[in-house]
C-alpha cells in the first residue's frame, strides 16, 4: 500500500495550489481526482483574475485579498495570465450614485484606476456601446485555468509531490478518531487502491459536502450554479465589467482567442448534470448586448455551467477551528470535534486560491508539527523560458505556433523539439484553430508529460485542442487516430473513446439556439452520423 | 430575351439546387443557378443512406427523382451505382459500416465481401488517413456482419511528388493536372495492391476527374480502386459539385457564383425580380419562376413569417396563403418543415419543385 | 462589430476555400485561404503574431471569398494582414515599385524611348532579376505617351455622359485602348469624358502597400465625386479598377467619415464598360450594327471580373455579332495578378497557376483569346501562342467590319 504524509481531495485549483505549497514545505502528499485537472467549478468558471474591482463596493476585505493575489499571480504565473487589464463601464442604464461610490471604494482599496470619459473608453474598445457615459480602469486579468492548475501540479510533481488523474475517492479510514488513510478507485478502469496517510485535504469544492461525509462529518456549502457563453473571438481586448452592484450577465472577459461572457447565479442541488435554459442563454445574451451591441450576432462555440461552492455559515457561533474569511472557510474538523487529520476547506474565488492553500498548509503543518512559512507567494511556479529553446522553436516553427505552444508548455518545449528534430512530420498542425502540433499532442499523450492525458478531452485541457470553432469535430478525429498511432489505444477504443468525446461536446454545443454553431454541430452530426444509428449492429442483409 | 432574363432562377447550390436546375434545364428552359459556393453534400461521402431512402416518402416520385438525378451524374461523368431494392454496407470515416442504396462509383466497391482479401492503403505523408486504423476496424465490423471479408493496411509514401505533410486536396489537385503525378501514384499503389482484388484508397482521386479517369486509373494499376470516406473537405464530395456544376453549365445554365441573392420582389402574389448582392450595386434578375433551395436559409429571404409550403412546393404566408405562384422551394430543413434532412430529401424536394417550376411559365411575360 | 466586416465568425473550417485556391493548389506549403484567413484572424485578433511571408503568396484573386459557402471575408483578411507584414528590405523596395505602376509610368513617359530602351537592356535586366528580384523570364508592357484625352464634345446631341475611369494600364502603357473603349461608347450614345484620376491603388494594396493604396483611394474618390453627383455613371474597362472602385474603396475608406458616402455614390455608379453595354442590349439599345464576321473565340473571364458578380457580360455581347463563336474556357486564374507573376520568387507558382488555362486554350485553338484583363492577356501570351485582347477591341473591330 502506498503511503504519505497527506492526501487532497480534488484537483481543482484549491487542491493543486495545496498540493505546490505542501511540497515547498517539504512535506509529501498526493492529490487525488476524480477526473481530470480543473475537472470542477475551476475547469467550469469565468477566468477572471480578479482586482477586486469588482467587490470593492461592497467587500473592501475581500477585494483586498483579490488585488493581493492578482499582483502575487501575476508575478509568479505569468505564463498563466493575460495582463490585458479590465474597465468598469458606466451604462446609462445604471445608478450614477454608484458610480462614485465604486470610485470612492477604489480610492480606498488602492485599486489603480483611471476615469475614461465616453469617447476615451471608446476609443479603447471601440465595440462598446455607443450610449456608454464612461469608464473606470482596472488591474483585472484574465489567467488560464487549465495552465494555472497544470503549473501547480507540474511544479510540485517536479519536487516529488504526487498526483492522480480519474481517482475518485470513496472511503476515508480513520481509526481512534483520526484519519488513517483513503481508499479511491480509478474511474477508467474500476481499480481499487488505498494509501495510508496522516491528513486527508478535503477540497473537493462543490462534492465538499460528499467528501466530508466520506469522513462522517458535515461542511456548509451550498451550490450555485452560474452558466457561461463562450464567443468564437474576442470582441474586446480588455475584461469588461458593467459598473453597477452586481448581478447576471454583466462580465466579458477574453480568454485567448475566445471571450465568455456570464453570468447567471441559481441555487442548485449539486454541481453534477447541470445545464442552461434557452431563457437563461437569451438573457445572458441580451445583458452583453447591452455592453457590446455585436455580443447579439456573436457565434457562440459552446455554453457550460459550473457550480460554486459557497459557503454558508449556519449559525454564526465563534467556535474554535473555523476560520472565516469573507469568502472562504476553512474547517479544521479536529477542533470541531470530528475526525482528526481532516481538514475541508470550502468558497472563496480562483483568483485567491493561493492564499485558501497558504492556510490550509498552515494548518496542516501545525499538526504534522512542521515548522515552515508559505513562500508559494514568491516561488515562480515556472523557470524562466530558456532563450535557446525559444530560437530553435521559431525556426521550426511558424511564429503563432510556436508563440502558442511555448506559452502552453514553458521549459517542456524542449521536448517537442527533440521530438520535431527527430521526426519532422511532427510539425504538422492537428489542431488548426488553437494551432497543436502533432509533436505537442504526443507530448501530452506520452509519459514524459507529468500528468499525461488519458482521453481526447483531457489532450484539450492541456493544448486547447477542440477549444476553437470545429470543437473537436475535426481536430478531435486527428488526436483520435494520434492516440490509436501511439498505442494508447486500440482501433476500437479510440473509435469508442472518440464518440464519448464527441457526444460530450456536442452536449456544450446543443444548447445553442441559432447562428453558425448550429450549422457548425450540424455538420459535425452529418459527419458522424447522430441520428442514424451505424447498423453494424442491426444485422440487416447485405446487398441482398 | 435579355441577359438577365430567365425562365427559371434557382439559388443556391446544394444537390436540391442542382437538382431543380438540372431539371428545369432539360426542359430546354433558361436556367441561372446563384450560388455562393456548395451546399454542404460536399462535405459527405455523396451517399444515398437506406434509411433516408426508406424515410422519404412516396415511392413513386422518390424513384423518378433518384432516377434523374442518376442520370444527371452518369451525364456529367460522376455516375452513382444501385438500386431501390437492394443495399449494401459501405465504410465510415469511424470504420463502422453503414446501409447504403446508392453511391457514387468509385465508393461503391468497399462493402465487405466474402472470403475477399483487400488492401486499404494510406499515404505516410497524410496523417488523417489510417490505414491501420480503417483495417482493424473495418476487419472488426465485418466480423459483426458475419463477413468473412479481410482487411489488410499497406502504406506507400509520396513524399518524393507533394511533400509532407499532405492532405487529400492537395493530392486530388495534383492527380487533376499532373498526368505525371497520376503514373507516379500507380507505381507507388502497384506494390501496395499486389495479390488484392481491391484497393481502397482516401477518397483523393482527383476534384474533377471523370468516370473515364478513374476507370483508365484502375485499369492502369490492374485492380478495382475504391475511395474511402474522409474528414471534410470530402474530394468525392467536391467531385461532385464540381461535376454536376460543368455539366449545368455545357447544358446552358448561367452559373452566377461567389454572391448571395438578397432580396426577393413579390408583388401581387408574383415574384418579380431576384437582387444578387453584388459589389457596388445589385445585380438584378427575372425569372419567370424562383426556386429557393436553400433550405432553412429560405425562410430568411422570405420573410419572418413564412409558414412551410404546400405541395407544389409554393411557401405558405403565416396564414396558409401562396406567397407568390411562381415561388417554390427546396431543399432540407425548409421553413415550417420538421427538418428532415439528408440527401435524399434534398434531390426528392429539388426535382419536385424543379418540375413544377419548370411547368410554370409565363407570369413575368404576361404582365 | 468592426470584425465582422470580414464575418470571421462564420467559417465552418470546410475547406471549400481551399479547394478554390489557386496558389493551394499548385504550392505544397501554401497554408491556403482557411488558415491564411479566418484561423489566423482569431490569433491576430489575439493578439498573436501570425506574421507569416506565405501572406505574400496570396494573389487576391477572391476565388476564395466567392467559393465560401458561408460568407467569409477570407481575402479581404488576409488583404489587412498582408499590409501589416514585414518584408525584407529588397523585395521591401521591389513592391514599392511595383505599388506605383503610375509612378512608373510618369518617369518612363517623360521619355517613353528611353526608358523602354532600358527596360528591355540586358544590363537593366540583370539589375532587375539580380537585385531587384525581378523575373529576367518576362517582358515589360512597354510604356507610351499618357495622350488619352476627353474628346471633343458633340454639341449636335444630347447624349447621356459617363465618366471613363483608365487606370494605370491604360493611361501610360495603352491610351489606343482608350480611345476604343471611348469610341465604343459613342457609337452606342454615349459621350465620355476621362476622368483625371490616379492608379485605383490594387498594385498598392496587393503589394502590401496600405498607405498608398489609401492615398489613391482618397485622390480618386475626390476626383470622381463631382462628375458622380451631377448624375454621370463611372465605366472601367479594366476588371481590377472596376474591382476596386465598386468594394475596395470602401473597405480602405470606411473610417473616413468624410468621404465614406462618396465613396457608396461611386460604388452604386461603377459599370464595367460590358455591364453597361449589356443592360443597353437588354433594353434593346445596343447598336447592333454589326458586319458579319467569322471568328472562333476563346473567352477568359479575369478574376476580378468575376469577383464583380455581374454574370459573364462579354461573353454575352460577344455572342452576338454575327459569325462569331465563343467558348468559355473557365479554366480558372491565370495566375498573374498584376505584379505577382513579376516576382522572381513567385514566378514558377504564376506559371503553374496558369497551366490549366494554357492547355484548355490549346485544347479549343481559338483564333484568339478575348479577355479583359491586360495581365492576363499579358500571361496567356506569355504561356501560349495564342493572342489575347481586350473584348472592345474585337466588339469595335466588328462595327468596323475588320473581323475576318
Ligand atoms: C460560473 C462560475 C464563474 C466563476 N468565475 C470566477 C472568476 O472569474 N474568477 C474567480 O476568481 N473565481 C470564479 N469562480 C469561482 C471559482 O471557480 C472557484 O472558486 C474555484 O475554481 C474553486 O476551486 P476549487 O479547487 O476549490 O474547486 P473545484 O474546482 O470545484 O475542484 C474540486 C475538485 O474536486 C474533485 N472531487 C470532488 N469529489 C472528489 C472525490 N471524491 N474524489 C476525487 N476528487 C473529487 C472534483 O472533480 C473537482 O475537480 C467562478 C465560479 C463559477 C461557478
Ligand atoms: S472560409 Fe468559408 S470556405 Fe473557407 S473553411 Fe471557412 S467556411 Fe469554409
Ligand atoms: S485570394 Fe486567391 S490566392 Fe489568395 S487565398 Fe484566396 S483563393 Fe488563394
Amino acid at each position: 500500500m502506498k503511503s504519505t504524509q497527506v492526501v487532497i481531495i480534488g484537483g481543482g485549483a484549491t487542491g493543486a495550489g495545496i498540493l505546490w505549497d505542501l511540497s515547498l514545505r517539504g512535506i509529501s502528499a498526493i492529490l487525488l481526482e476524480q477526473g481530470d485537472i480543473a475537472n470542477g467549478a475551476t475547469g467550469r468558471c469565468h477566468g477572471l483574475l480578479h482586482s477586486g474591482a469588482r467587490y470593492v463596493a461592497k467587500d473592501l476585505e475581500t477585494a483586498r485579498d483579490c488585488l493581493a493575489e492578482n499582483r502575487i499571480i501575476k508575478t509568479i504565473a505569468p505564463h498563466c495570465v493575460e495582463d490585458i487589464g479590465g474597465l468598469m463601464v458606466q451604462c446609462p442604464q445604471d445608478d450614477p450614485a454608484f458610480f462614485e461610490q465604486w470610485w470612492r471604494a477604489a480610492g480606498d482599496a488602492d485599486i489603480p484606476s483611471r476615469r475614461l470619459n465616453a469617447e476615451e473608453a471608446l476609443a479603447l474598445e471601440p465595440n462598446l456601446a455607443a450610449n456608454i457615459l464612461g469608464a473606470f480602469t482596472c488591474p483585472d486579468a484574465h489567467v488560464d485555468v487549465f495552465r494555472l492548475v497544470l503549473a501547480n501540479i507540474e511544479a510540485a510533481v517536479g519536487r516529488g509531490a504526487r498526483f492522480h488523474t480519474y481517482s475518485k475517492v470513496n472511503s476515508i479510514q480513520s481509526a481512534d478518531g483520526r484519519v488513517r488513510g483513503v481508499g479511491y478507485s480509478n474511474t477508467l478502469t474500476g481499480e481499487k487502491h488505498e494509501i495510508a496517510c496522516e491528513v486527508v485535504i478535503n477540497a473537493a469544492g462543490g462534492w465538499a459536502q460528499e467528501a466530508a461525509a466520506l469522513a462522517g462529518v458535515e461542511v456548509p456549502v451550498r451550490c450555485d450554479k452560474g452558466t457561461l457563453l463562450v464567443l468564437n473571438h474576442r470582441p474586446s481586448s480588455r475584461v469588461i465589467n458593467r459598473c453597477r452592484k452586481s448581478g447576471d450577465g454583466d462580465i466579458l472577459v477574453p480568454a485567448g482567442p475566445v471571450c465568455i461572457l456570464g453570468t447567471s447565479s441559481m441555487s442548485v442541488p449539486g454541481p453534477d448534470g447541470l445545464t442552461a435554459s434557452p431563457e437563461e442563454i437569451n438573457y445572458l445574451l441580451q445583458l452583453g448586448a447591452e455592453l457590446i451591441p455585436g455580443v447579439a450576432d456573436a457565434r457562440i462555440l459552446r455554453i457550460f455551467c459550473g457550480a460554486r461552492a459557497l459557503y454558508v455559515p449556519a449559525k454564526v457561533d465563534s467556535a474554535g477551528g473555523r476560520e472565516i474569511s469573507r469568502s472562504y472557510a476553512l474547517f479544521d474538523h479536529e477542533t470541531l470535534g470530528g475526525v482528526g487529520g481532516f481538514i475541508s476547506i470550502v468558497g472563496g474565488k480562483l483568483t485567491t486560491y493561493r492564499l485558501m492553500a497558504a492556510a490550509v498548509c498552515d494548518c496542516v503543518a501545525g499538526k504534522l508539527g512542521v515548522q515552515s512559512e508559505c513562500t508559494t507567494g514568491k516561488v515562480p511556479l515556472r523557470p524562466v523560458d530558456d532563450c535557446k529553446a525559444h530560437r530553435r522553436i521559431n525556426e521550426l516553427l511558424p511564429l503563432p505556433v510556436a508563440e502558442k505552444m511555448e506559452r502552453r508548455l514553458g521549459p517542456a518545449v524542449t521536448r517537442v523539439i527533440e521530438a520535431i528534430d527527430a521526426r519532422p512530420e511532427l510539425a504538422e498542425l492537428v489542431c488548426e484553430c488553437e494551432m497543436v502540433t502533432r509533436a505537442e499532442l504526443e507530448y501530452v499523450l506520452g509519459e514524459a508529460s507529468p500528468i499525461p492525458a488519458q482521453t481526447i478531452a483531457d489532450i484539450g485541457r492541456r493544448t486547447r485542442l477542440g477549444f476553437g470553432p470545429c470543437q473537436g469535430t475535426f481536430c478531435g478525429y486527428r488526436a483520435m487516430l494520434a492516440g490509436f498511432q501511439t498505442h494508447r489505444w486500440t482501433a476500437s477504443q479510440a473509435a469508442k473513446e472518440f464518440s464519448s468525446y464527441l457526444h460530450e461536446r456536442w452536449k456544450g454545443q446543443a444548447l445553442i439556439q441559432e447562428g453558425k454553431q448550429v450549422e457548425q454541430l450540424d455538420l459535425s452530426h452529418e459527419l458522424y452520423g447522430a441520428d442514424l444509428s451505424t447498423c453494424a449492429y442491426s444485422g440487416e442483409p447485405d446487398g441482398k | 430575351m435579355e441577359s438577365n432574363h430567365y425562365d427559371v432562377v434557382v439559388v443556391g447550390a446544394g444537390l436540391s439546387g442542382l437538382t431543380a436546375a438540372g431539371v428545369a434545364a432539360c426542359q430546354g428552359l433558361r436556367v441561372a443557378l446563384v450560388a455562393t459556393g456548395p451546399g454542404s453534400f460536399v462535405l459527405g461521402s455523396g451517399y444515398l443512406k437506406t434509411q433516408e431512402i426508406l424515410a422519404a416518402g412516396p415511392a413513386d416520385e422518390l424513384s423518378e427523382a433518384i432516377a434523374f438525378f442518376c442520370e444527371m451524374a452518369q451525364a456529367a461523368g460522376c455516375p452513382f451505382e444501385g438500386q431501390f431494392s437492394s443495399s449494401r454496407h459501405l465504410p465510415t470515416i469511424l470504420g463502422d459500416f453503414q446501409s447504403v442504396t446508392f453511391a457514387p462509383r468509385p465508393l461503391w466497391n468497399a462493402e465487405p465481401r466474402n472470403d475477399t482479401s483487400t488492401a486499404i492503403v494510406g499515404i505516410r505523408e497524410l496523417s488523417y488517413f489510417d490505414e491501420n486504423f480503417m483495417a482493424e476496424r473495418l476487419s472488426d465490423q465485418a466480423r459483426l456482419l458475419g463477413s468473412s471479408c479481410t482487411y489488410s493496411a499497406r502504406q506507400i509514401s509520396l513524399a518524393r511528388s507533394c511533400g509532407a505533410p499532405t492532405t487529400t486536396l492537395r493530392i486530388a489537385k495534383r492527380f487533376d493536372y499532373d498526368a505525371g503525378f497520376r503514373a507516379e501514384l500507380i507505381e507507388a499503389l502497384r506494390p501496395a495492391a499486389a495479390g488484392f482484388v481491391r484497393v481502397l484508397v482516401p477518397g483523393m482521386l482527383g476534384l474533377c476527374s471523370r468516370e473515364q479517369q478513374i476507370a483508365q486509373f484502375e485499369s492502369e494499376l490492374g485492380c478495382t480502386v475504391c475511395e474511402l470516406p474522409t474528414l471534410p473537405p470530402s474530394i468525392p464530395g467536391l467531385r461532385l459539385f464540381h461535376l454536376l456544376s460543368r455539366h449545368l453549365s455545357k447544358l446552358g445554365v448561367e452559373l452566377l457564383q461567389g454572391f448571395p441573392v438578397s432580396k426577393l420582389q413579390i408583388q401581387d402574389g408574383v415574384c418579380m425580380e431576384l437582387e444578387v448582392a453584388s459589389p457596388g450595386h445589385p445585380m438584378v434578375l427575372r425569372g419567370e419562376c424562383a426556386v429557393l433551395a436553400t433550405g432553412q436559409h429560405s425562410s430568411t429571404l422570405l420573410g419572418v413569417d413564412c409558414n412551410g409550403h404546400d405541395e407544389q412546393m409554393h411557401p405558405l404566408t403565416s396564414s396558409g396563403s401562396v406567397m407568390a405562384g411562381n415561388l417554390f422551394v427546396a431543399g432540407t430543413a425548409l421553413p415550417g418543415s420538421s427538418g428532415s434532412s439528408g440527401d435524399v430529401m434534398e434531390i426528392l424536394t429539388g426535382h419536385r419543385a424543379g418540375s413544377f417550376a419548370a411547368a410554370t411559365r409565363g407570369h413575368y411575360a404576361a404582365r | 462589430m468592426r470584425q465582422d466586416d470580414f464575418a470571421i465568425d462564420n467559417c465552418l473550417k470546410c475547406s471549400v476555400c481551399n479547394a478554390a485556391c489557386p496558389v493551394f493548389g499548385v504550392n505544397a506549403q501554401y497554408p491556403g485561404p482557411k488558415q491564411l484567413g479566418p484561423e489566423l484572424e482569431r490569433l491576430r485578433l489575439e493578439g498573436i503574431s501570425a506574421d507569416t511571408e506565405w501572406l505574400e503568396y496570396c494573389l487576391g484573386c477572391h476565388r476564395c471569398d466567392m467559393a465560401c459557402p458561408h460568407g467569409v471575408g477570407v481575402s479581404e483578411m488576409i488583404a489587412h494582414a498582408k499590409a501589416k507584414h514585414h518584408k525584407p528590405l529588397v523585395r521591401g523596395l521591389r513592391d514599392w515599385w511595383f505599388a506605383r505602376p503610375g509612378l512608373l509610368g510618369k518617369l518612363t513617359t517623360i521619355l517613353p524611348a528611353i526608358s523602354n530602351f532600358a527596360l528591355s537592356m540586358k544590363l537593366a535586366r540583370f539589375f532587375m532579376s539580380k537585385v531587384m528580384r525581378i523575373t529576367p523570364l518576362r517582358t515589360f508592357p512597354a510604356y507610351t505617351k499618357p495622350n488619352l484625352r476627353t474628346p471633343p464634345a458633340r454639341t449636335s446631341e444630347d447624349r447621356a455622359r459617363l465618366l471613363f475611369f483608365p487606370g494605370c494600364f491604360i493611361r501610360y502603357n495603352r491610351p489606343d485602348l482608350g480611345r476604343k473603349v471611348i469610341e465604343l461608347l459613342e457609337r452606342n450614345g454615349f459621350a465620355t469624358e476621362v476622368a483625371a484620376t490616379e492608379c485605383c491603388g490594387v498594385p498598392a494594396a496587393a503589394n502590401g502597400d496600405a498607405a498608398q493604396a489609401h492615398a489613391m483611394a482618397r485622390a480618386n474618390v475626390k476626383s470622381l465625386v463631382a462628375g458622380v453627383d451631377a448624375g454621370m455613371r463611372v465605366v472601367t474597362a479594366c476588371s481590377s479598377c472596376g474591382y476596386m472602385l465598386k468594394t475596395g474603396f470602401g473597405g480602405l475608406l470606411k473610417d473616413d467619415r468624410e468621404l465614406a458616402p462618396a465613396v457608396q455614390k461611386i460604388a452604386a455608379s461603377t459599370l464595367d464598360v460590358g455591364e453597361l453595354l449589356i443592360a443597353q442590349s437588354d433594353a434593346g439599345m445596343l447598336n447592333t450594327d454589326f458586319q458579319q464576321a467569322n471568328m472562333r473565340l476563346a473567352y477568359h473571364a479575369p478574376c476580378h471580373q468575376k469577383s464583380q458578380g455581374i454574370g459573364r457580360p462579354w461573353f454575352h455581347l460577344l455572342r452576338q455579332i454575327p459569325g462569331i463563336t465563343i467558348e468559355d474556357l473557365d479554366a480558372g486564374c491565370c495566375g498573374m495578378s498584376g505584379t505577382y507573376g513579376f516576382k522572381q520568387e513567385k514566378y514558377k507558382i504564376s506559371v503553374a497557376i496558369g497551366q490549366e488555362l494554357f492547355d484548355s486554350i490549346n485544347a479549343s485553338q481559338p483564333q484568339m483569346v478575348a479577355t479583359e484583363c491586360a495581365t492576363c492577356q499579358m500571361q496567356i501570351e506569355h504561356g501560349t501562342d495564342f493572342k489575347a485582347i481586350h473584348p472592345v477591341e474585337i466588339m469595335l473591330q466588328a462595327y468596323n467590319g475588320k473581323i475576318i
